[in-house]
């Protein structure tokens, strides 16, 4: 095999990046400074034989915008693929290729816009709200000026429990109150959500809004009975995880709940235990720690797992020094495996990580050398 | 999508579902500003709902709830330590100066120092009607328990109120019929996740950050989608 440089040469770079890698960016290396060339005098200097070409620095523009449009077009990336278009127009007026595709893109944006736009109004008459909010969404990503479906997303569709009735002739309060909720004694409702007087005679064509009140039923009075039955069936299904959610929302609402409390405790320690079997002490530790320190053994058990994760923790360093010790050695792979145990004992392990990177970059330096 | 994280009280050392521990809070701020989030005020949040203004990528409004003294003596001084604008839902009925709970003049100095004081009721009551009220006393109650707290708000501190927390994150449609009435820009849930521009301003979610959580548990609620944020 021929090699390009003899080995002493390599050990030269070797250790050269070696110093980089160490002192970093923080020492900048001595510049040899260019000996001072005296001034050659006007007269004696020589006279360029041709004028100096001027290099047109957008030259290699359009060409790549082009490449970008074709591109985006076929991953149906419409509105960039228009943008790079219209970039490569810019340069070159008179391209027709770009202003034909321009023109085609903006015409098939606007339909694609229109199309789910009309989608979304199709799902709202049968009453869909979320499967239309989705087609006006789809709209805004082919157009984000389509005023119509932000107008649907913002508003319309936020208005989905309210009735916009248009007042008529001889309407009263009491009359409208009468046709919206079945009710003449809901004018109250009507006139102060509306901001009118209940006896005052109404003038035709106003729009008044007012909410849908069948949602306003009067509160179930047990409902975090239900909730806790559910999750303690959750919890006897081993279903450690969706137990403690459900626990965790009753505390939202009743903190002193001590059934909840003792779900909370019991799932967080289950999980605990589970992660504890799997030998994965430091997500056992989280849930460990979220259990009250008076339940159970959880006291003895957190500080087992702290005192295993400490010695861990000095495991780590040591394997991180050994890692030194061998990329001193220039023995790269080695170092790396070392600093890679020493991030699976702790993962925290700043140093570790930021080597193995140094290191691998390193080595992909010297294999360009070799 | 923009989280909104919901705090209640603060401790130097314990911490349970509505306490957040010194540290841990501090932490969590800490941990904000290293990963580029950048935390907005109420107002600019809801410019940016109105679609009036951008902010910035990785948004995140602060708000904590009821009014404890520890809002002061713990997560004031962290929150100016850091430069952090945060809201302050109040309900009136707790605010009177003792060892747990915030007085007016305290409640003003934080106005003063960049917390924005929002109602959060009078009373804490559920905004939900009970099996013994009839529509009327619901609706009634619920008119009582918006203007009369912006009322005292507005008296101590000579501001209007815009913004409401739900007490219990509870909400319905009469409610919030009167907050538009009453003329609220928005109002919050406690229904954790984030909200998307679309969202509507009276139903907006909010994420309860428990005194349990580790870092871990904290960044989830920054990132925290759920497709019923689409439905």
């Amino acid at each position: 095999m021929i090699t390009l440089f003899p080995s002493s040469f390599l050990k030269i770079v070797y250790t050269l990046l070696l110093w980089v890698f160490f002192l970093g960016c923080a020492t900048v290396p001595p510049v040899r400074k260019e000996p001072i060339k005296e001034e050659i005098p006007l007269e004696t200097r020589p006279v360029p034989k041709e004028p100096l070409r001027e290099v047109d620095l957008f030259a290699a523009f359009p060409g790549k915008y082009r490449t970008k449009a074709i591109d985006f077009e076929q991953r149906g990336e419409l509105r960039k693929a228009l943008f790079a278009w219209q970039v490569v127009r810019s340069f070159q007026p008179d391209d027709l290729e770009s202003a034909e595709r321009k023109k085609t893109l903006a015409a098939r944006i606007q339909s694609e816009s229109d199309r789910h736009f009309q989608a979304g109004l199709q799902y709202l008459r049968k009453n869909l709200p979320q499967a239309a909010r989705k087609e006006f969404l789809m709209a805004l990503t082919y157009d984000p000026d389509h005023e119509q479906s932000l107008d649907y997303l913002k508003h319309k569709l936020n208005e989905t429990d309210f009735i916009r009735y248009e007042t008529k002739e001889d309407d009263t309060v009491k009359k409208i109150a009468q046709k919206i909720y079945n009710d003449p004694n809901k004018d109250y409702l009507v006139a102060y959500l509306n901001d009118l007087n209940i006896g005052a005679k109404l003038k035709s064509g106003l729009t008044l809004k007012l909410p849908l009140i069948e949602s306003v039923a009067a509160a179930k009075p047990v409902d975090s009975e239900e909730m806790l039955s559910k999750a303690w069936a959750l919890f006897k299904a081993q279903k450690y995880d969706q137990a403690v959610n459900y626990a965790e929302k009753i505390l939202e609402y009743a903190s002193a709940n001590s059934e909840a409390k003792d779900l909370k405790n019991a799932s967080y320690y289950q999980l605990g235990t589970r992660l504890l079997q799997k030998k994965e002490y430091r997500e056992s530790l989280r849930m460990f720690k979220k259990v009250d320190i008076s339940y159970k053994n959880v006291r003895e058990i957190v500080a087992n797992l702290e005192n295993r994760l400490q010695d861990q923790k000095a495991q780590a360093e040591n394997h991180y020094q050994k890692g030194v010790r061998h990329f001193l050695a220039e023995e790269l792979n080695l170092a790396i495996k070392e600093w890679e145990i020493t991030l699976k004992l702790d993962p925290q392990h700043l140093k570790a990580k930021k080597d193995i990177e140094q290191a691998n970059r390193l080595k992909e330096k010297l294999r360009k050398i070799h | 999508m923009i989280p909104v994280l919901t705090y209640h009280k603060f401790s130097k050392n314990k911490s349970d579902n509505m306490t957040v521990t010194e540290k841990a809070f501090e932490e969590q701020m800490r941990f904000l500003k290293q990963q580029g989030y950048r935390v907005i005020s109420m107002n600019e949040f809801f410019n940016f709902l109105e679609l009036k203004s951008p902010i910035p990528k990785k948004s995140v409004v602060i708000t904590i709830d009821d009014g404890w003294r520890s809002t002061y003596e713990i997560a004031f001084p962290i929150l100016k330590k850091y430069g952090y604008p945060a809201t302050l839902f109040v309900y009136t009925d707790l605010i009177s100066p003792n060892d747990e709970t915030l007085g007016w003049d305290l409640i003003r100095k934080m106005a003063q120092g960049g917390i924005d004081v929002q109602g959060h009721t009078k009373t804490h009551r559920k905004l939900e009607r009970s099996g013994q009220e009839s529509l009327r006393e619901f609706f009634e109650a619920v008119k009582r328990e918006l203007t009369e707290s912006a009322k005292i708000i507005k008296r101590h501190l000579n501001k209007d109120v815009q913004y409401l927390a739900y007490p219990y994150g509870d909400t319905n449609t009469l409610v919030i019929a009167l907050l538009m009435r009453l003329g609220y820009r928005g109002a919050f849930t406690v229904e954790r996740g984030s909200n998307p521009f679309f969202t509507h301003p009276h139903r907006l979610k909010r994420s309860m950050i428990y005194g349990h959580f580790d870092l871990q548990d904290f960044e989830k609620n920054l990132t925290y989608f759920s497709d019923e944020a689409l439905r």
